[in-house]
């Protein structure tokens, strides 16, 4: 039904702020604080919007492109992926590729503009962002390559749909998948072991030194974008691996933003539990990541 | 056809007229630049009169009279001829009105009028290979294009390194087409025409293919026979370099394509696996290489080595369609490749008259000198950033139809049910999705160093605005990447000729119609909503004022442009991870000791893996073996003519014998 696949859509535009909001009171919950409201991130975004603006003199159309840019690709893949239970928006065969790529583009402008301020914290925040994009894709490539060889289908919606009805065999398979699918969350999202998104030592970021230099409007889709993000990989995580049972639409979306919810708590505990690796062991980590993900493939 | 004698003819008779008048420097530019540009276009237009026609046209056949024993002077325009043909006069039509403007700098210091005579017999030399239909006419046009090339390629021959680039990539020309005569000649088994419609193979297909991949593998860059492409693209004029890049590669794909539809059946599986293995290999390689190099065209040069891999891999996708008797991939794999050849002549063009426009308004090809020029040369960057999206494959830009394609022919075959297809198809998928890790890292970094951030020396402070008939041909090039890439679904039906032509006789396989759509679609809808974005952020956040201030910088005071990541800088932590494959040599790379340190001079080069370690000594091997011959030449003319009486002693008796 048309409302249900839209509903997913919906739901990802409207609580994807909240999503954010869940990992960080988790994190506040085991450190032993109060944390910050659930909704900061709603109020961060209008605050910003409504902010004058300050372009560093270096940058040119691209940085203040970038930021819209990003967003724009954000928003068509996740109407890619299925939500919900129910199939994506728009479903065809290979969508898989188009949304990776999408979100390729996305980062190409994200670099690009951090690559115009000509600032030297920029620079190294595109430097490792493409080191570390250049290991995570084609391990998630291959992780949906394995759910591929497992369900015989090569759209994301066919994959959601078939993941119910695969054997118990292929359970191992199903679960290198998921760890797959959690490091390349992990590290496509900036969050901890890969890179931290509270710390604002310059020397230690990542994403969060490539935005550095944006402010109001800009920053607000920048952050937008990245609520997007992590609710797009969480989305993917679920959907795959998670089979909804049958039942009411309402009841259905219903647990599966509920499991959405839960890989953001899953998040915010791995971030609270770990320190952030070092620089020289995250292409290890991705690597080792790929490697689980080619078992997986070679399993199934 | 009458159009395409006239372009061809037009193409040789300007070149000469414009080498005749090379004292009048602005004369001889003009009438060598418009007049192939004419050319071109006359040539052009009974090509597409014949691809219009589609999958119905019947082969024309062309006799020359031909006055020599061997062969039959024999041509033929089918829809794949045409269309490698048109892929040629269209990227030299664009080069030579490009040339109009880069030669303009040579006026007055030196003669550039032979430069349109070699440039015209290239572009006839290539249209010959692609419609030759006898051995030996396409023997003569393939020396003819090396020797015409090579002319062009030395153009700056003042420089020994420009010499050096010369002659390897005579030595690799010549080593390439030594493999050919032999194809063609095996091939026609004792025909002196040495017609193609007369070859059999017979059960020498194998050598065959292998003598085809060697020797057209040469001239389109394959791994590892690729090590003249680097040296010669960047030491070229950028014009040359953009022809040769963008189509004369092509025709090495040309070759390939029709030798292996002349094989025939039966396929064996070992041809798509080889071609599938060298072209990932090639892929990979060729764009990590592309990421440690400082100079612009070396840059460049790379990744064409890397967009061929990827042609090369789609075309072992084919074959191995071919041999399991699956349409699809068969489809999927030849259709990918050629239409990755025509993307790669669109964007890698483009590309290399961005890299000739920097090199004419900055003065410097290195990349650690350039920055800033987004500022100064705005168009130029627009231009370049379009490239630099097409070329790494994303969305929604033509490069991410053919790779798409690509990926879904693999894709196709990874739930196979034998062990080694499957191994391959994945192989496939993980190549291509690091292939489009890398690249984009290293046209993020050519862009960023190149056009963003703060000038890093003097002369790009200093850059001057570029001419106009430089920009033209760019957006040309690039409303070409765009309208590929939005109307994929459209051109994949243009491809069903040429296919059917190249011995691929199935069907396009319904799983391509929903992707080519919805990536159109989607791109189109991408384009929509960024403007949306935009023009949402200018009406609902624009209530106050946008200030100018310096880069934040973390509270830096005093920030100059030495303080940015400079283009090695921003590659570094690939290139090191990559460090046994790259072996970066550094010269005065010990850190600094003393407490008052003087100046020092730093320099980092990444040569060519294979050309050190593969080529090099294999040539010094066989001039060491050939050595023990020296002793032979003793320099004594009494002991020559010994020789010459042993041997007239022996042949003597040889005959008295006989």
């Amino acid at each position: 039904m048309m409302y249900e696949r839209a509903l997913g859509f919906v739901c990802a535009v409207l609580l994807s702020p909240f999503l954010l909001g869940v990992v960080n009171r988790t994190k506040a919950k085991v450190a032993g604080r109060k944390g910050q409201p659930l909704l900061q991130l709603y109020f961060d975004l209008f605050k910003l919007m409504r902010k004058g603006v300050v372009y560093s003199k270096s940058t040119t159309f691209l940085f203040r492109l970038g930021p819209w840019v990003g967003l724009a690709c954000v928003l068509l893949a996740l109407l890619l992926v299925p939500m919900t239970g129910a199939s994506s928006l728009v479903s065809f065969g290979g969508d898989l590729i188009l949304m990776a790529y999408l979100l390729g583009l996305a980062r190409f402008f994200t670099v690009l503009a951090a690559l115009d301020t000509g600032s030297a914290f920029e620079g190294m925040g595109a430097s490792r962002e493409v080191q570390f994009s250049m290991l995570a894709e084609p391990a998630l490539f291959m992780a949906l390559l394995a759910v591929a060889r497992l369900t015989g289908a090569w759209s994301l919606s066919e994959m959601s749909a078939s993941v119910g009805q695969l054997s118990g065999a292929a359970g191992v398979t199903m679960g290198l998948v998921g760890m797959t699918l959690f490091l390349v969350l992990l590290s496509e999202n900036s969050r901890i072991p890969v890179d931290d998104p509270t710390t604002h030592l310059e020397l230690t970021m990542i994403h969060e030194v490539m935005v550095l230099d944006h402010s109001g409007p800009e920053l607000s889709g920048i952050l937008y974008g990245a609520a997007l993000k992590l609710w797009l990989f969480a989305a993917l995580l679920v959907s795959l691996l998670v089979p909804m049972p049958e039942g009411h639409w309402a009841l259905q979306a219903g647990l599966w933003v509920a499991c959405v919810f839960c890989v953001a708590i899953g998040v915010g505990l791995v971030e609270s539990g770990m320190a952030r690796l070092r620089l020289v062991h995250v292409p290890r980590l991705l690597v080792g990541a790929g490697v689980l993900s080619l078992v997986a493939v070679f399993l199934g | 056809m009458l159009g395409l004698w006239i372009g061809v003819a037009g193409m040789a008779l300007v070149g000469l007229l414009a080498a005749c008048l090379g004292r009048w420097a602005s004369v001889s530019r003009w009438l060598g630049g418009m007049g192939l540009g004419v050319a071109s276009v006359i040539a052009a237009v009974p090509l597409v009169g014949y691809l219009a026609e589609g999958v119905g046209a019947k082969p024309v056949l062309i006799s020359l009279p031909w006055g020599l024993p061997l062969g039959c002077g024999s041509l033929a325009l089918d829809s794949l001829s045409a269309f490698f043909g048109l892929l040629i006069v269209g990227v030299t039509g664009l080069a030579a009105v490009y040339g109009i403007a880069y030669l303009r700098h040579d006026d007055g210091h030196r003669r550039t009028g032979g430069t349109w005579l070699l440039l015209g017999l290239l572009e006839a030399s290539m249209l010959g290979v692609v419609l030759a239909h006898d051995g030996v006419v396409f023997l003569l046009s393939w020396e003819l294009m090396t020797l015409s090339s090579f002319g062009l390629v030395v153009f700056d021959h003042h420089l020994p390194s420009v010499r050096h680039a010369g002659l390897v990539y005579l030595i690799a020309g010549h080593l390439g087409a030594a493999c050919l005569f032999v194809l063609f000649l095996w091939m026609a088994n004792g025909d002196p025409t040495l017609a193609f419609e007369r070859m059999q193979v017979g059960p020498w297909a194998n050598l065959c293919f292998v003598l085809a991949v060697v020797g057209f593998g040469t001239k389109a860059g394959l791994l590892p026979l690729h090590v003249w492409l680097p040296e010669a693209h960047s030491s070229a004029p950028s014009h040359v370099s953009a022809v040769m890049s963008g189509v004369m590669l092509k025709t090495g794909i040309y070759g390939v394509i029709r030798v292996v539809s002349m094989l025939g059946e039966p396929v064996p599986a070992w041809w798509g696996v080889t071609l599938a293995v060298l072209g990932a290999a090639g892929g990979v390689i060729g764009i990590l290489f592309a990421l440690a190099q400082q100079d612009v065209k070396r840059v460049l040069a790379y990744s064409s080595v890397e967009n061929i891999g990827i042609i090369f891999m789609a075309l072992g996708v084919g074959l191995l369609g071919k041999h399991l008797g699956q349409p699809a991939l068969e489809w999927l794999g030849f259709g990918a490749a050629l239409l990755h050849s025509l993307n790669h002549s669109l964007f890698k063009t483009m590309l290399f008259f961005g890299a000739g426009a920097l090199m004419h308004s900055v003065g410097t090809r290195q990349l650690d000198m350039l920055g800033g020029l987004a500022k100064r040369l705005p168009t130029l960057a627009v231009f370049c950033l379009v490239g630099a999206v097409a070329i790494s494959g994303l969305p929604p830009l033509n490069g991410f139809v053919s790779e798409v394609m690509v990926y879904a022919g693999a894709w196709q075959s990874i739930g196979h049910a034998s062990r080694w297809v499957a191994s391959i198809s994945v192989g496939v998928v993980l190549a291509l999705a690091l292939i489009g890790g890398l690249a984009v890292a290293c046209f993020t970094r050519l862009c960023g160093a190149a056009f963003l951030g703060e000038p890093r020396s003097e002369m790009a402070a200093h850059a001057h605005p570029v001419s106009a008939l430089m920009l033209v041909p760019m957006g040309v090039l690039a409303l070409g990447c765009l309208v590929v890439g939005l109307g994929s679904w459209w051109f994949i039906g243009l491809l069903a000729a040429p296919l059917a032509a190249a011995g691929v006789k199935v069907a396009m396989p319904p799983i391509l119609d929903p992707i080519l759509h919805w990536t159109s679609l989607l791109g189109a809808g991408l384009l929509g909503l960024v403007l949306l974005l935009w023009l949402l952020r200018n009406v609902m956040g624009g209530t106050h004022e946008a200030r100018r201030f310096g880069t934040w910088d973390c509270g830096y005071a005093q920030p100059t442009a030495r303080m940015q990541y400079t283009a090695s800088s921003f590659a570094q932590p690939l290139t090191d991870m990559f460090s046994w494959l790259l072996r970066t040599k550094k010269q005065n790379a010990e850190p600094l000791t003393e407490p008052f340190p003087d100046s020092k001079h730093f320099l980092s080069h990444t040569d060519d893996l294979f050309l050190n370690k593969v080529f090099h000594p294999a040539f010094h091997g066989v001039d060491r073996l050939l050595s023990v011959g020296r002793v032979l030449q003793g320099g004594r003319v009494q002991v020559y003519i010994l020789y010459m009486l042993v041997t007239l002693i022996i042949l003597l008796a040889y005959q008295m014998e006989g």
